[in-house]
């Protein structure tokens, strides 16, 4: 169990501010954010690789606040990798086996086999460093992380430098990984997506502070502030006595549930706005309509937008349902 | 695929070829000048030998005093922002803008026995000037900066992280600088050792100063050219030219391969 508790650290202009939260044995916790919010710093002064002014951080009971880095038994995986360049992929594994904790070499290389058999890197051995690919620099960096079994394992943004194929792979098995180990672990990111996919429990973070903490159901359902409910993707937030579902204070939407009215469709809600961008985004369309309540994103799939149905400065009928709508509770806009 | 031959390239090359016969002709010319006999007369004769070595030990001695030094301390600079440390990294280049005979004069202000530091050492019995002492002392001041500079240049490129994944699983701050940072930056060092060592062998303008004798391979050459002329000058110059130039190659291949481009 890991315990952050009223953290503080200044940095430069830059201040972290009353960071709490804590992590139970096993889970996967993520710490979610734009560039720049202050996750990495909490990570590193998780690690011990920065000092906190104030506050204290708690691995398994023991304060290790003022400890140094090497007295904490975590592991940091990092988003540019950081494998050493002058050892072979079994050399980086292996790094961390020779200090501290002493088991004998045969456990070392039971655990090694293991390792790079679930990370699929066994025939990479021998390989340096600067003859991998980026998904496979990250599978041996995470390889080594884990070899020496830490308190915790903490990841900095470790799939936002891959293509998006090779991500949605490591995602996978970082996430088997997680499930085999049972390993407890921090991981940064700015992605929704790989926050949802992989995390037990959230915090949001920005500008130094951590903006909404719970689960992904929590974050996703109830968000607390335009931030976050923008972050988790809810872009369409409206004044929910303009609706007249019996609502009070601010609803949110989600673009995909919010849909362009071709024939007689029915909805719970529905209303007119002039079309005021059509952007392909590869995958699906996203409509931009300058409605009453401003502007309102409609995500429409191939099959429900044929191009030239309409254009921009149309006007057009769109609708969205009761059940799809997100009451935000203690939401000020 | 044939390129096309623009003018710009034709004007740096040619700047190159400039650059190369201003470097090479004198080096080169040198060997002709003297009699192979008198070469080899002087490589038997045992002072050209004493000061030849002399010069390699005083030279190595230096390198090894500077490396010493300026390998921790440049890591703590590039690892740390302090107040003030662009200032001290200024006054450590000092050296480096002074000509050297007033670096002589500067460091003979400080050992002479009218100073009160020079009056200490002799008082205590310590023999400096006119000493090999002497002569590391105006190597190592002139030379410092080179190696204290190669070694900073060295910590600069190796990414902090890789230190922090280094400690996250488990080493030390001092083991992780023997497995991770040293190596990785010990080519670009062993570079500045070669700069420190042939900035050291060569000097000659503080080291007249402070001790003219024992005499180094340059105050010989320098002797022997005002004393006898050319003839007598050159020899003891191709032997110093030719050591200088095998050691300088010798440790440019071990230092030519860097982690840099890996990282």
């Amino acid at each position: 169990m890991i315990q952050i508790k009223d953290l503080e650290i200044q940095l430069g202009e830059f201040k972290l501010k009353e960071i709490s939260f804590d992590v139970k044995q096993g889970e996967f916790y993520i710490l979610l954010g734009p560039t720049g919010a202050g996750k990495s710093v909490i990570l590193e002064a998780i690690g011990g690789l920065i000092k906190p002014q104030l506050g204290q951080i708690i691995i398994n009971d023991k304060d290790v606040s003022n400890s140094k880095p090497e007295a904490r038994n975590v592991a940091i995986c990092y988003q540019d990798y950081s494998l050493f360049p002058h050892f072979t992929v079994k050399e980086n594994i292996l790094y961390g086996l020779q200090f501290g904790q002493k088991k004998n070499k045969k456990e070392h290389m039971k655990d090694f086999s293991e390792l790079t058999k679930s990370l699929q890197i066994e025939h990479l051995i021998d390989r340096f460093p600067e003859n991998l690919s980026g998904g496979e620099k990250q599978r041996v960096s995470l390889a080594r992380a884990l070899i020496v079994r830490p308190n915790v394992l903490l990841m900095d943004e470790p799939l936002a430098a891959l293509d998006s194929h090779i991500k949605d792979k490591l995602m996978r098995d970082i996430k088997k990984m997680h499930e085999k180990y049972q390993m407890t672990v921090i991981m940064v990111t700015h992605s929704f997506q790989e926050a949802y996919y992989l995390g037990n429990r959230v915090s949001v973070v920005n500008d130094g502070r951590i903006i909404q903490s719970g689960t992904m159901e929590d974050i996703l359902n109830y968000p607390n502030s335009l931030f976050v409910a923008n972050f988790v993707g809810l872009k369409n937030i409206i004044d929910a006595t303009k609706i007249n579902f019996n609502e009070t204070g601010y609803v949110g939407i989600r673009p995909e549930n919010v849909k362009i009215i071709n024939n007689n469709e029915i909805f719970d809600y529905i209303g007119i706005g002039v079309v005021e961008e059509i952007a392909d985004m590869a995958t699906y369309f996203e409509i931009t309509l300058n409605t009453e309540f401003g502007p309102i994103i409609s995500y429409l799939l191939f099959n429900e937008y044929i191009e030239g149905h309409f254009m921009v400065g149309d006007k057009m009928k769109f609708g969205f349902n009761r059940n799809n709508l997100v009451v935000l509770e203690n939401y000020k806009c | 695929m044939n390129k096309r031959i623009e003018k710009l390239y034709v004007f740096s090359l040619f700047s190159g070829l400039m650059i190369l016969f201003f470097v090479l002709f004198p080096i080169i010319n040198t060997f002709t000048w003297t009699k192979w006999p008198l070469l080899v007369e002087t490589l038997k004769d045992p002072v050209v030998i004493e000061v030849i070595f002399r010069s390699i030990r005083t030279a190595s001695i230096t390198t090894f005093i500077a490396f010493t030094f300026s390998v921790p301390f440049a890591y703590f600079v590039v690892r740390h922002d302090f107040k003030f440390k662009q200032l001290l990294e200024s006054i450590i280049d000092i050296p480096m803008v002074m000509p050297h005979t007033v670096a002589g004069i500067a460091l003979l202000t400080v050992l002479s026995p009218k100073s009160f530091f020079g009056r200490f050492l002799v008082d205590n019995g310590i023999e400096v000037l006119g000493t090999e002492i002497a002569v590391v002392i105006a190597m190592l001041f002139v030379s410092l900066p080179l190696m204290f500079n190669s070694a900073k240049e060295a910590y600069k490129w190796i990414p902090e992280r890789l230190e922090n994944v280094s400690r996250s699983l488990g080493a030390t701050h001092f083991q992780t600088f023997l497995k991770i940072t040293f190596p990785l930056g010990w080519r670009d060092i062993l570079s500045g050792m070669i700069l420190t060592w042939a900035r050291s062998i060569s000097e000659f303008g503080a080291v007249i100063i402070l001790a003219y004798h024992p005499m180094i391979a340059p105050t010989l050459i320098y002797e022997r050219y005002t004393t006898y002329g050319m003839n007598y000058a050159v020899p003891v110059t191709i032997i110093l030219l030719i050591i200088s130039l095998l050691i300088f190659v010798a440790l440019r291949l071990i230092s030519t391969k860097s982690y840099r481009k890996r990282v």
